[in-house]
């Protein structure tokens, strides 16, 4: 018998694009969302006031101590229990945000922190409040700081939302093992399925290495070689 | 124009104000020589409260910088008090500061348009005048880090000019120059002071010093040891701490 059958391949790529549809929407709202929220978590983890500092680490180490999968399955099957009972796609954009919330969240501190202290002062000698010191000149360049850490969490997420599968979202994973386990052709489906995440995934890998070659280059009004 | 009274500041066990007191009169040039770790940033940071005292009182043309007295009561500065009258004092730092995302320009007009509400042509025109008042009319769309450090400095003075202080601070402006550099900086501070700007200036540049203050401050160990004409001061000095640091620093 042939490993790879072509027909069969041909027959359910259609499927599996559907599938690919929803990982990519998936990927591309959770990142969105979560890097707009991780930066007030960040900002409010490096509060002075304990009150708003002890619940939001509380949450990022919760997060970032258990498993996605666990985080998953928990917002799908555990939380009905107490009456809240959410469709597949919605537990999966929830748990898959407040997850990479917590994440991106460390990086950007980590980013607000690199950004030189001198750069508050010389913003508060010329009579900037903290606010506008950190909209203004903190933030842009902390985002600059942050830019590569964030795209390689925009890949690793790509392929995390395949953990979506166990709580019945039809994204490429899900569409693999229902069409794989129909057909019996686990090696053609399955690779067709690899090839699918490596087509996308892998001009992602490449369109973070170049944004990081521009992060890393200098501010500078010419363009570098 | 500014008044300090009897200034104390520690860092947790290091005392490094030990009770400072110190009046500017408008227009005065004063410069603060003294060996590292005498204070004299520290107090500097003090008078635009990016260090709070623990004790102690300043007065910036009749206004309190850290506090009202409210039927005798101390009320604190809200934030907004406190970025208002920071933003009466420039400030330039030993090592510039500049915003790197920023051109030279938009580091000058970024103040005056989100602190003061000047719209965007205005705070350009004024700033293209303020870059050419300190030599760089050239290099308004320059990024800090295609300059060289002279240039640098010299656009955070024409930064620190824009909000239209009625004062300006300078923290070792020269320290972090490469030798040839320090002239030109100096250069665009000499001028400032014909213009009439009343500076307070930490500096190790005891020539500078001597040519552009109206008196000198030696402070040693938190305090002010001695305060004089450059003339006497350099000339005979009376204070023996005075004298030694002299000698050390001139005979180099």
């Amino acid at each position: 018998m042939d490993l790879l059958n072509l027909d069969v391949a041909r027959q359910y790529l259609g499927v599996l694009l559907q599938g690919l549809l929803i990982t990519v929407g998936l990927t591309l709202s959770v990142i969105t969302m979560s890097c707009a929220l991780a930066i007030p978590v960040a900002l409010a983890r490096m509060s002075p006031n304990r009150l708003i500092r002890t619940p939001v680490s509380a949450y990022v180490e919760l997060i970032r101590a258990t498993p996605l999968l666990l985080q998953l399955v928990y917002i799908y099957y555990v939380l009905p229990s107490f009456g809240i009972r959410l469709p597949g796609m919605a537990a999966a954009v929830i748990g898959l945000t407040l997850n990479y919330t917590a994440y991106l969240s460390e990086v950007y501190r980590g980013g607000i922190k690199a950004v030189n202290q001198g750069q508050w002062q010389a913003a508060a000698a010329l009579g900037m409040t903290d606010t506008l010191a950190f909209r203004r000149i903190i933030l842009p360049q902390a985002i600059r700081i942050v830019i590569p850490s964030l795209g390689n969490y925009f890949i690793s997420l790509f392929k995390d939302t395949a953990l979506c599968s166990v709580v019945g979202v039809q994204e490429l994973m899900f569409k693999g093992q229902i069409v794989s386990a129909r057909s019996f052709q686990y090696f053609t489906i399955y690779t067709l399925t690899g090839i699918l995440y490596l087509a996308v995934g892998y001009p992602s890998a490449l369109l973070v290495r170049w944004l990081e070659s521009i992060s890393s280059r200098g501010y500078s009004r010419r363009k570098r070689r | 124009m500014i008044e300090l009274v009897d200034i104390h500041k520690s860092f947790g066990s290091l005392e490094v104000l030990r009770g400072v007191s110190l009046t500017v009169g408008t227009g005065e040039v004063i410069c603060i020589i003294g060996p590292s770790g005498s204070g004299k940033s520290t107090l500097l940071r003090c008078i635009n409260h990016l260090e709070n005292p623990e004790r102690g009182a300043i007065r910036i043309a009749g206004h309190s910088v850290y506090y009202d007295l409210v039927d005798g009561v101390r009320q604190p500065h809200s934030k907004q008090r406190i970025a208002e009258v920071r933003a009466k004092l420039g400030m330039v730092f030993q090592s510039f500061n500049l915003f790197p995302h920023l051109t030279a320009l938009e580091n000058i007009i970024e103040a005056p348009v989100h602190v003061g509400g000047m719209s965007k042509k205005d705070a350009s025109a004024r700033a293209l005048e303020l870059m050419r008042r300190v030599g760089l009319e050239d290099k308004a769309d320059y990024y800090p880090e295609e300059m060289s450090g002279g240039q640098q400095q010299r656009t955070a003075i024409a930064r620190a000019l824009a909000m239209g202080p009625a004062a300006m601070l300078f923290d070792e402006p020269t320290s972090a120059l490469d030798p040839e550099l320090v002239h030109e900086v100096l250069e665009v501070m000499r001028r400032l002071r014909d213009d009439g700007m009343t500076m307070i200036i930490v500096t190790h540049e005891m020539n500078f010093a001597r040519q552009v203050a109206n008196r000198i401050l030696f402070m040693d160990r938190g305090v002010i040891v001695e305060e004089d004409s450059p003339e006497r001061l350099f000339g005979s000095p009376r204070e023996q701490r005075t004298r030694a640091f002299l000698k050390n620093v001139l005979e180099r």
